[in-house]
């Protein structure tokens, strides 16, 4: 029961077949049962309300970066490991109207630093499929979550492939909106230009009817876009007729080959369902880690100034306010918080403002005219999510080497336009491999579509891992 | 690459201090990734536009009229060290 999609439990509630309430309380028993293995949760909410609407009272789990009123919202960080929300992101407002429940804040890599779930403060989240390799992060407890029944949907952020590479190790569709599309208000920002909320979900309709519902223009968050949401739902189709699909050459050359066959064999579906695969382009991709690293670490360091032991979170001892600042922080965050901090620092610092930081920003520039130009040949870039299947716990260790892994997922937050990953296929050591699309901005319709038709040629979306 | 002095530099603005066993280690693990990154060196960005921002953003404003904020108890719920309506720090002076 609790494998089924979000869509498919609101039809068997409408039929009265089952009450929301009685998939609540057995998402909780099977938390209960199995979060442990997992480490999926940092907290459990066990208050359920009678709702309606939309989503009838089924519960959401929501990213541990995201402001819940009334739960803790951690970042999965020592710095805000008892931290109470005083208010609800607008997501939340939007999910509370649409009639939704919550069902708990899920792991996270710390502010949503990493690609492996490895630097939560409250341990890493185990991959569902093998629970000796990692569940891909940062919205990692989210993915696993999903993927092992632990949630029906849930949402997450992605900055740099936070939602999708982790939907991709863990065999579940994750979806980043178009900057801009879903409003931050109530996100704890890690790079203000590149984050976003999106949904993580088990297929592509509950990734578009999550989507519906917290898409839309927010005047808190002056960075939300006031452009009319369409009715994502409405844009699911399996025609592809006419549909131009580009694949660029250079990614498939530097992914291993079961990475390249997985894509190849996404080509083979489209060309099968009438849409037009071609080349494109695209120059300045490949500094794109580059890029990246150095406007959202820059980003980075100044949205965690904040973070001081004045007004709320860890706060250590210290003989004057200056040391208590130094302290604070020094022991509230972790390595890998700390050392993107001192790579943002150093960027914008005196010296250095122009040479990195101020030289990011005219690549991002030409990233995105890349981008530009390319969607006026295609109407979608299919690529991998992933250079791999997932890696083992404690496998990576040099950090250069973790955020290489990032290099199919940046681009797209770079250009601010969205991108969706989709299971797509298994490895040999039986881990889902997950292909990659994007679209230009606010063409989620079209993004929407093309992963559609592709999911339902196949039934990867449909497996689960068998969990004892 | 960053040197020593650099470090301790970047250690002040940051308010963060490294542990003499930890700092070795973060010396080499961020020049790699300095190092990584000279591969932008070879590229003419003269003709491109720094670009803060993926939309074309438009700065949104609010009418300047007091709104319902939150409650005093609200702010200080998460306050290490409280009193009254004020945050409690070690002195400044």
């Amino acid at each position: 029961m609790i494998e089924k999609p979000l869509h498919e439990l609101l039809d068997l509630i409408d039929k009265k077949e089952i009450t929301a309430k009685d998939i609540f309380n057995e998402l909780l028993k099977h938390i209960e049962q199995r979060n442990a293995d997992i480490n999926a949760y940092i907290s459990v909410i066990e208050n359920f309300e009678q709702k309606g609407s939309v989503l009838n009272g089924l519960p959401i789990a929501i990213k541990d970066n995201i402001m819940l009123k009334g739960t803790k919202t951690t970042c999965a960080s020592k710095m805000l490991s008892n931290f109470e929300s005083i208010y609800d992101a607008t997501v939340i407002e939007k999910l509370k109207q649409a009639g939704a429940n919550f069902i708990g804040k899920t792991n996270m890599d710390e502010f949503a630093m990493g690609s492996s779930c490895e630097t939560s403060f409250f341990g890493p989240v185990n991959n569902p499929w093998d629970k000796t390799r990692v569940s891909g992060g940062s919205s990692g407890g989210s993915a696993a979550a999903v993927a092992s029944g632990l949630a029906i949907a849930a949402l997450g952020s992605d900055t740099g492939g936070s939602i999708r590479q982790p939907a991709s190790f863990c065999g579940v569709v994750g979806l980043k909106p178009t900057y801009g599309r879903v409003s931050r208000f109530g996100l704890v920002a890690f790079a203000s230009s590149l984050d976003q909320i999106g949904p993580i979900a088990r297929d592509v309709k509950d990734a578009s009817l999550l989507l519906n519902i917290i898409a839309g223009f927010d005047p808190k968050d002056s960075t939300s876009v006031n452009v009319e949401a369409p009715n994502y739902l409405e844009a699911l189709s399996e025609d592809l007729k006419g549909v131009k699909i580009g694949v660029y050459e250079s990614v498939l050359q530097s992914a291993p080959d079961y990475i390249v066959r997985s894509v190849e064999n996404a080509i083979d579906t489209y060309k099968k369902l009438g849409a037009i695969v071609q080349k494109i382009d695209l120059p300045h991709i490949k500094y794109s880690i580059s890029d990246y690293y150095i406007l959202a670490c820059a980003e980075a360091s100044s949205n965690l100034a904040r973070f001081d032991g004045v007004k709320y979170g860890f706060r250590a001892k210290g003989e004057s306010l200056e040391e208590m600042y130094v302290n604070t922080r020094s022991e509230g965050f972790g390595a890998e918080v700390k050392r993107r901090i001192m790579l943002g620092t150093y960027v914008l610092s005196s010296g250095y403002y122009d040479a990195y930081y101020v030289r990011s920003l005219r690549l991002r520039n030409l990233i995105k005219k890349d981008f530009d130009n390319a969607f006026r040949q295609v109407d979608a870039i299919i690529l991998p999510t992933t250079p791999s299947d997932a890696f083992k716990i404690g496998e990576v260790t040099k950090p250069l080497d973790m955020y290489l892994s990032d290099t199919f997922t940046i681009p797209a937050n770079l250009a601010g336009i969205p991108a969706i990953s989709l299971p797509c296929g298994f490895s040999k050591n039986n881990l889902p491999l997950g292909l990659q699309i994007l679209s230009n901005a606010f063409r989620e319709d079209i993004l929407l579509r093309i992963a559609y038709a592709f999911e339902q040629q196949h039934d990867f979306h449909k497996k689960i891992p068998i969990m004892e | 690459m960053i040197s020593k002095e650099e470090l301790k530099k970047l250690e002040k603005l940051a308010k963060l201090k490294f542990q003499d066993d930890e700092i070795e280690q973060f010396n080499s693990q961020l020049n790699d990734i300095l190092e990584y990154m000279k591969e932008l060196d070879e590229l003419d960005l003269s003709s491109s536009d720094p670009m803060l921002n993926p939309l074309s953003s438009v700065n949104f404003f609010r009418d300047d009229k007091v709104e319902k904020a939150f409650s005093v108890d609200e702010i200080l719920k998460n306050a290490p060290s409280a009193f009254d309506r004020y945050f409690v720090v070690p002195k400044v002076i």
